[in-house]
């Protein structure tokens, strides 16, 4: 499992069991994230909670030529919460684990670029 | 599920979307197909063309004036577009031309993909000539966003090398809500009188994400 969400209801909810299947888009509109629990390769999970919303994507490469062409390779994976009126962005490698935290600008074109709809 | 990006090239008419000419494109077997860069290699080839041959249409660094690579071509491993051709000529490459090389979405991004190039497929360096020998700026492959516009006649599009020099597909405009067609140019431009003539191989790739 990717992840797993805790609703202010108690109620659970379990992400995918793959990055090019996280559902993702399945949770519920209506119901507030108290708490995700994310899983990381060959690291603790990352527990958040406390936060406004929520935004989460998986980055891949496709490389259009050469020995891996037509590969689709996942680097990272991103969460980015708003909270205190600032967003702050966590960029796991996905191969060695590590996360990399950025308080990111609230006015800034990539947050405005972001996809509205994945907001939760 | 994942969101996921066909590359095809335009080979009849780059005036013509793929979604009102889809037959003026051809979606490329990444596995097998590839891109050549060539001065004068011949369009419509009834093999794949061998090294020498590759050799001897190469384009030749002029010491005066900067050059635009001639042309780029398809290789077609499965050359089963109109006859038994094996490279079809990239129409508008380099050109004030809008439906040169696309890239299919089939669904919504969770951040604006991007083009990008590096030395090899670990997407690490940005060392060879071709990609400014270490200084992104200094890049030969240049390429422009045309999803909404057109480039201009002479454009000059971004040097493209790493992670920092890389071209945003949505024009600027950030995450696809949707599947999309997004469009580019791109072009090979030899600084004059470049000191180091090679024969260099670089990754071109798409970044792109899902939620």
């Amino acid at each position: 499992m990717i992840y797993q969400l805790v609703f202010d209801n108690n109620e659970i909810f379990n992400g995918g069991e793959s990055l090019f299947d996280t559902k993702w888009k399945e949770i519920p509109l209506n119901k507030k994230i108290r708490t995700i629990i994310y899983f990381i390769p060959t690291q603790a999970g990352l527990i958040l909670s406390g936060f406004e919303k929520i935004y989460h994507y998986v980055e891949a490469v496709k490389d259009l030529n050469g020995i891996d062409s037509g590969k689709i390779k996942i680097e990272y994976t991103y969460l980015i919460i708003k909270k205190d009126n600032q967003y702050i962005q966590y960029r796991i490698n996905q191969q060695s684990g590590d996360v990399e935290v950025n308080i990111l600008e609230k006015d800034s074109k990539y947050i405005a670029g972001l996809n509205p709809s994945f907001w939760r | 599920m994942a969101t996921s990006m066909d590359f095809l090239i335009n080979y009849v008419n780059a005036d013509h979307s793929k979604a009102t000419n889809p037959t003026d494109y051809i979606e490329l077997d990444l596995v097998h197909d590839y891109l050549i860069w060539s001065k004068t290699l011949a369009d419509l080839m009834t093999h794949e063309p061998t090294a020498d041959e590759l050799n001897a249409a190469a384009e030749i660094i002029d010491p005066s004036i900067a050059v635009t690579v001639a042309k780029c071509l398809l290789m077609d491993y499965s050359h089963d577009r109109g006859g038994s051709y094996y490279t079809h000529l990239v129409k508008g490459m380099a050109e004030n031309k809008k439906y040169v090389y696309c890239f299919a979405f089939d669904a919504a991004t969770a951040t604006e993909p991007q083009l990008e190039a590096w030395d090899t497929s670990a997407h690490t360096t940005y060392a060879k000539h071709v990609l400014g020998n270490g200084t992104p700026a200094n890049s030969m492959v240049k390429a422009v966003c045309t999803t909404t516009t057109l480039p201009g006649a002479g454009w000059a599009g971004t040097a493209i090398a790493g992670g920092s020099n890389v071209v945003l597909l949505n024009n600027g405009s950030g995450a696809l809500g949707g599947a999309a067609d997004l469009y580019c140019n791109l072009k090979i431009v030899i600084p004059a009188g470049y000191s180091t003539p090679a024969a260099e191989t670089f990754i071109l790739c798409v970044r792109y994400t899902w939620a």
